[in-house]
């Protein structure tokens, strides 16, 4: 397939209606606003250099690098659990409680509640963008439900 | 969620960013081949080792690459992308397994290491069964130091240590903790080791992707690891004194309309068995002038070779600091001749039958625990082709929430009577995964509950398949065939 300049006709128009969804999965993976900001500059730079040119979903194609990305910074950490980190932006009183909550989880777990429940993926979309098989994704959204239950008690 | 939401709301990328972002738009896009950019990142990374006096090769005591009649690229000066890959190689290239070839065009010449000539004659694996694990298994996580003692020998190893210490901050360096030899830079690296309920090591799995390549090798002690596959012949080759097997598929292995070539391997050196995978796509390093060309970038199997390369014959290669873990979670595997035998579990008992159903057939019970992961009892009937299991699962660790339960107002979630033709066909995409076997409350359990999971069973006779969800978290199945809807609801009723 012959690769051309992937850089489309509205390069504005992909960047702004992209880039805070990108930037928020980042967030509420990698927990620090820095780390977020290069986990989505390098997400459009793969896109300029590797996106097929009959891309059909340019933002699923993005979000799927994005998190790929975010995995290869977390490296062994992507299933370990950490505590709610210091770098992320001060949240309020409520805002805290479920933050903790969902930071109970390790990343390859939070990742997937917010592309479900934030973002509104399908469990096949969610199988693609992690790698993992769609019954694993079910499995883990249905096990987050139990322990999540603040958190999602209003879903 | 309402307020994880609100505060993800107010989250933005800061104006800066968005500033960059934007800007990518205004540089001429380059389309640099990757190959050529994958020869860059090892001409630097080897000109680093050089610079090092070849530390982090991890390979205690061996030959090292020349440094001083050798000329060392400077790891900022760009390649010249019209040059070409010389066959020149290294004076001391013999009997070293860290030999160089130059690449050299214009005023440049950069050096990197040599990849073994290994064959991946096509061939795919077919499934052959189930691996099954040993009683009582359980799997570690992989930590860091772990995989930096399998592959570097030790912490104490003065290569790792000096380039660890070196190769921090450098420009142009790996910052990686892996030798560099295996360039893994920016791969994401994941892992665990598996035991047997002796505390025995089993099985390691280690698994690492960058984003766009990934990779799994499996190791185990004295042998090669348990697969699920029937691996093709492959062709054997010789690499540092070890015979590796190798073969390679091409196919989209993950649905994205990518077809990937996956390079396997399995060999057996220093008494560490070892299956490796790396998968590649078809996009990744190919440029669009060698696209227009035909050409195949050849670097596709580069990280397989390097990881072949390095562990053959490697003595710092080691499964050793892995072999045995004193902290076996308790567990139990027992089997049962009766169902009287089972219900002494008095845990298990109220949930189970308190007599075999009529014309049951031949009785097997089994309780399986494992401390924090499952604790569940089955007893099972079979008579030709009808089973009648009760499975009943305890709440241990996280195992029962996979169990959601289904609404049982919502009849189009479970009832069979409500359509016409096979499951994939007839039911809505949306309740298919669950409708197998759904879970219910058991205080929505009824005998119109059991009517509805009533269905034909292959072999004649009508077949049962559902879970109950009771309040103190135990979940109990049921699987019957060649039953009637009342004698299941007998077996349920008492329970409830």
């Amino acid at each position: 397939m012959p690769h051309t300049s992937n850089r489309p006709v509205d390069w504005a128009k992909l960047v702004t209606e992209n880039e805070n969804r990108l930037y928020r999965t980042a967030l509420s993976i990698l927990g620090s606003p820095q780390e977020a900001e290069d986990a989505v500059q390098d997400a459009f730079v793969t896109y300029l250099e590797k996106a097929p040119v009959d891309l059909e979903n340019p933002p699923a194609w993005l979000m799927r690098v994005l998190v790929n990305g975010c995995r290869s910074r977390l490296r062994l950490a992507w299933r370990q659990v950490t505590a709610l980190p210091d770098t992320l932006p001060a949240p309020g009183p409520e805002e805290r409680e479920e933050l903790e909550e969902l930071w109970s989880l390790p990343p390859e777990e939070r990742a997937a509640i917010h592309l479900f429940y934030y973002e509104g993926y399908s469990t096949e979309e969610i199988s693609q963008m992690t790698a993992v098989a769609p019954g694993t994704v079910r499995s883990r959204l249905s096990r987050a439900r139990e322990r999540l239950r603040k958190l999602l008690s209003d879903v | 969620m309402n307020a994880y939401k609100t505060y993800l709301d107010r989250q933005t990328l800061s104006p800066h960013a968005h500033d960059r972002l934007m800007a990518l738009a205004d540089t001429p896009a380059k389309k640099k081949s990757v190959s050529l950019q994958k020869w860059s990142a090892l001409a630097a990374c080897a000109a680093l080792l050089l610079g090092l006096g070849a530390y982090g090769l991890g390979q205690a005591g061996g030959p090292v690459p020349p440094h001083s009649s050798t000329p060392v690229a400077d790891p900022l000066a760009s390649p010249d992308p019209e040059g070409d890959v010389s066959t020149s190689v290294s004076s001391s290239e013999e009997g070293d397994r860290y030999g160089f070839v130059a690449l050299s065009g214009a005023d440049d010449k950069m050096l990197f290491p040599t990849l073994p000539d290994i064959a991946y004659p096509a061939g795919g694996s077919e499934m052959a069964a189930s691996i099954a694990l040993p009683p009582g298994s359980y799997a570690n996580p992989l930590h860091e130091e772990d995989v930096e003692i399998m592959l570097w020998g030790s912490l104490e190893n003065k290569d790792y240590a000096h380039f660890k210490a070196q190769s921090q901050g450098q420009v142009g360096s790996v910052t990686c903790t892996v030798p560099a030899a295996l360039f893994w830079d920016g791969f994401g690296l994941t892992g665990e080791a598996r035991y047997d309920g002796e505390g025995n090591l089993w099985r390691v799995t280690l698994q690492g992707s960058d984003g766009t390549e990934r990779f799994t090798i499996e190791m185990a002690p004295g042998k090669l690891p348990p697969t699920c596959l029937v691996p093709p012949e492959g062709e054997i080759s010789e690499v540092n004194g070890v015979d590796v097997t190798a073969w390679s598929s091409f196919y989209d292995s993950d649905g994205d309309g990518v077809k990937e070539y996956h390079y396997e391997s399995a060999f057996l050196t220093g008494g560490i068995g070892v299956r490796a995978k790396f998968v590649v796509p078809e996009t990744a390093g190919v440029s669009q002038e060698e696209n227009e060309n035909g050409s195949v970038n050849p670097l596709y199997d580069m990280h397989s070779d390097l990881f072949i390369k390095y562990v053959c014959g490697n003595p710092n290669f080691t499964l050793d600091h892995l072999l045995t873990d004193d902290n076996i979670p308790p567990w139990e595997e027992t089997s049962f001749e009766t169902l009287e035998e089972a219900r002494q579990r008095t845990d298990f008992a109220p949930y189970l039958p308190e007599a075999a159903p009529e014309n049951a057939g031949t009785f097997f019970g089994r309780l399986s625990y494992q401390e924090g992961e499952y604790n569940y009892l089955f007893v099972r009937w079979t008579r030709m082709y009808d089973n009648i299991e009760v499975e009943v699962r305890l709440p241990e660790g996280i195992s029962n929430y996979y169990f959601e339960p289904t609404d049982v107002n919502a009849p189009e979630c479970y009832d069979y009577r409500l359509y016409d033709g096979p499951i994939s066909d007839a039911v809505p995409e949306a309740y298919r995964a669950d409708f197998y076997s759904p879970t219910f409350h058991a205080a929505d359990m009824s005998l119109e509950v059991v009517k509805a999971r009533e269905t034909a069973h292959d072999t004649g006779g009508s077949s049962f398949r559902f879970h109950v969800l009771h309040e103190n978290g135990v979940v109990v199945g049921y699987t019957c065939d060649g039953m009637t809807a009342e004698a299941v609801w007998a077996l349920i009723q008492p329970t409830l």
